[in-house]
């Protein structure tokens, strides 16, 4: 599959999380109390089950914010 | 049509649509994440409580719960233990659920205790938590999937502990397994060592969505509803590939999927649940392919009734249902035409509806995890049931043929028999509290343990068995009385459906007043919820002198329950 613009990815990881995410401007994991360890799993798992990809552990652990995730998707 | 008639009538077909799509997509394979968020839009309205004490995060599961949940129109909501090896605070929590788990990772244990050691001591738990408080809440539990990779001794350590804890939930009333050894028998990726590291979660994705499914849409539907009875089932291009007017019996394609599908449907059959037939065909015609097909898994004989003509599919359907004496509510139709399906669903808005798919092996995976259709216990009177629904037909010939109701109740050479306190009744009263729709004056759904409970010290529980000249009906109903000195209280009276028409409540009625009196009682009251289709219970009982909420004097009521029974022909034999 395609990787995802911005918009499609912020879409996605703020239906996962349950808050806006807006496409415009940093989304970092930091800032955000509802991701949590657990919620990264989701996280995880939504975005390889969409994009049909698999992260690795090291890659699964490196994720802080929406950009890592465009990232590991291939579109930075 | 108006306007507003017109987009009502849109609305209620799209969201047949959506029903139908999301059934599709939920249960016939395994669906992705983003179909599951999808589904989980539609929605659930009624409110569940599910309480997990757990040593493992439950949440990536519950995420996924309302989608399933929604198919049988309940969402979640759950609270949480810390997480704690021992669910030291399960048997402590304070609160109300209908649904407790206790979710443990079993890991945590390989090696530490023996299986069977294990195993009991969650049995312990389980117990603890139902003998808490006033409300018996139903309780799950996991066991472990197969993980091969790990070391022998550690696979057979598990292997020991699910047969153990089968053995244990199977002696417990209310409990039942949250089968994750089963579930990973048919998949290589259940463990995901990634997602364990990260978030100690040690399911992978499609674990993490099938652990869902068998929850929300087989395992909570399952114990707190009515098994669904009756399953009608539509022949062309459901069944096999083909359209037998068109094709001839021997031009009917059983692919591999539609084979599996019909070896699973005669399963369902064995376990209690009525097949019947609603076709478009001409019935010869479809006769004539059960003859001559002899490979069809599925033979003519598994049908319990049968309409197969040019008759609307709706009103086959209320013919099949007052023929089996059931109402649509507890059935399911079948079929790959969506226009028949909406026009059914029309007609009986409580009818289950599932779209066969192309391919049969995806209708065998949409029924095997359909809300309603896995029996979670032995249903002890399967075989029975099926053929004195078919005496039935027969009955109801008879008594055309004898107008006089006394000749046809005659005719009949009942069996009564009335058994007082038998233990050995416990699991079918079970059974009928919770399918019992129609002759059920409390409603009361009693738990298992709730039914043990009326079978002991300061109750007077009456089960009554019926047979006659044309079937061995077995235990067709249950009264359930609550002595109190000289009162008591009629707190649950079930009848079958199968048994009515022919007075044998009246008649048992008659014998546990009987039994009332002699042990001192002289006061009555009737416990009556009034439900969708119990009237004609409620109006049964109430035509004694019980009205809801007061105290009837016995001698009353005694006197009117005999005038009404007192040439009853059946043979009656009692037992104690």
């Amino acid at each position: 599959m395609s990787a995802p613009t911005r918009s499609q990815a912020a879409d996605l990881l703020s239906e996962i999380l349950g808050v806006p995410v807006s496409a415009e401007g940093e989304f970092l994991r930091a800032d955000c109390p509802s991701w949590d360890s657990l919620k990264h799993l989701e996280v995880v798992m939504g975005f390889e089950d969409e994009y049909e990809v698999r992260f690795s552990a090291d890659e699964m652990a490196s994720i802080s914010s929406l950009d890592d995730l465009l990232v590991l998707l291939g579109r930075d | 049509m108006n306007i507003q008639a017109a987009t009502n009538q849109a609305s209620a077909a799209e969201s047949l649509v959506e029903r139908l799509r999301a059934v599709d997509l939920l249960l016939g394979g395994l669906p992705r994440l983003r179909d599951i968020r999808r589904c989980r839009q539609l929605g659930g309205s009624e409110e569940l409580s599910l309480r997990v004490d757990r040593s493992m995060p439950f949440e990536p599961i519950a995420a996924q719960l309302d989608a399933f949940l929604a198919l049988s129109d309940r969402r979640a909501e759950i609270s949480y233990s810390s997480y704690d090896p021992a669910l030291s605070e399960s048997a402590e929590w304070g609160g109300e659920a209908d649904v407790r788990v206790l979710w443990c990772d079993w890991s945590l244990l390989r090696g530490n205790q023996e299986p069977a050691q294990a195993a009991a001591w969650i049995a312990d738990r389980a117990q603890a938590i139902r003998g808490a408080g006033p409300r018996e809440p139903i309780v799950l539990i996991n066991d472990w999937p197969l993980d091969l990779g790990v070391e022998e001794s550690l696979a057979s350590w598990t292997v020991e502990l699910n047969a153990a804890l089968r053995a244990q939930i199977d002696r417990i009333p209310d409990v039942h397994l949250i089968p994750l050894g089963e579930l990973s028998e048919t998949q290589d990726d259940f463990f995901d060592r990634r997602i364990e590291q990260a978030g100690g979660y040690p399911f992978s994705a499609r674990a993490t969505t099938r652990i869902a499914r068998r929850i929300g849409a087989v395992l909570i539907p399952g114990v707190l509803d009515p098994r669904l009875k009756a399953l009608v089932l539509d022949l062309d291009d459901s069944l096999y590939a083909g359209v037998l007017g068109e094709d001839g019996p021997q031009g009917l394609r059983l692919t591999p999927g539609h084979r599996a599908l019909q070896e699973y449907l005669v399963q369902l059959s064995e376990s209690g649940l009525l097949l019947t037939l609603c076709s478009r065909n001409q019935h010869e015609d479809a006769v004539r392919l059960f003859a001559e097909r002899s490979d069809f898994p599925l033979r003519w004989e598994n049908f319990t009734a049968v309409r197969v003509s040019w008759q609307p599919k709706a009103e086959a359907i209320t013919e099949i249902a007052d023929e089996l004496g059931i109402h649509p509510s507890a059935m399911l139709f079948l079929d790959d035409n969506p226009s028949e399906l909406a026009r059914a669903k029309a007609a009986h808005p409580s009818l289950a509806i599932v779209q066969a798919a192309v391919d049969g092996a995806r209708s065998e995976a949409m029924l095997r995890s359909y809300p309603g259709i896995t029996a979670l216990s032995r249903d002890s009177s399967a075989s029975l049931r099926s053929r004195d629904i078919r005496a039935n037909a027969r009955r109801r010939a008879l008594q055309e043929e004898h107008l006089d109701k006394g000749v046809y109740l005659r005719s009949l050479q009942m069996k009564v028999g009335l058994w007082d306190n038998c233990s050995d009744h416990i699991a079918r009263v079970h059974e009928l509290s919770g399918k019992t729709n129609q002759f059920n004056v409390a409603l009361g759904r009693l738990s298992r343990g709730g039914v043990e409970r009326a079978f002991g010290e300061g109750w007077q529980a009456t089960t009554v068995t019926l047979s006659d000249a044309l079937s061995d009906s077995g235990i067709v109903g249950v009264f359930l009385c609550e002595v109190d000195g000289a009162s008591a209280e009629l707190s649950e009276t079930l009848f079958s459906c199968r048994a009515l028409g022919r007075d044998v409540e009246t008649l048992a009625l008659r014998h546990v007043l009987l039994r009332l009196q002699a042990a001192g009682v002289r006061e009555l009251s009737a416990r009556q919820i009034e439900g969708p289709r119990n009237g004609p219970a409620l109006a049964w009982v109430r035509g004694f002198g019980l009205k809801p909420g007061t105290l009837a004097p016995l001698h009353d009521v005694l006197r009117r329950v005999t005038e009404r029974c007192v040439d009853h022909p059946a043979t009656v034999e009692t037992h104690r």
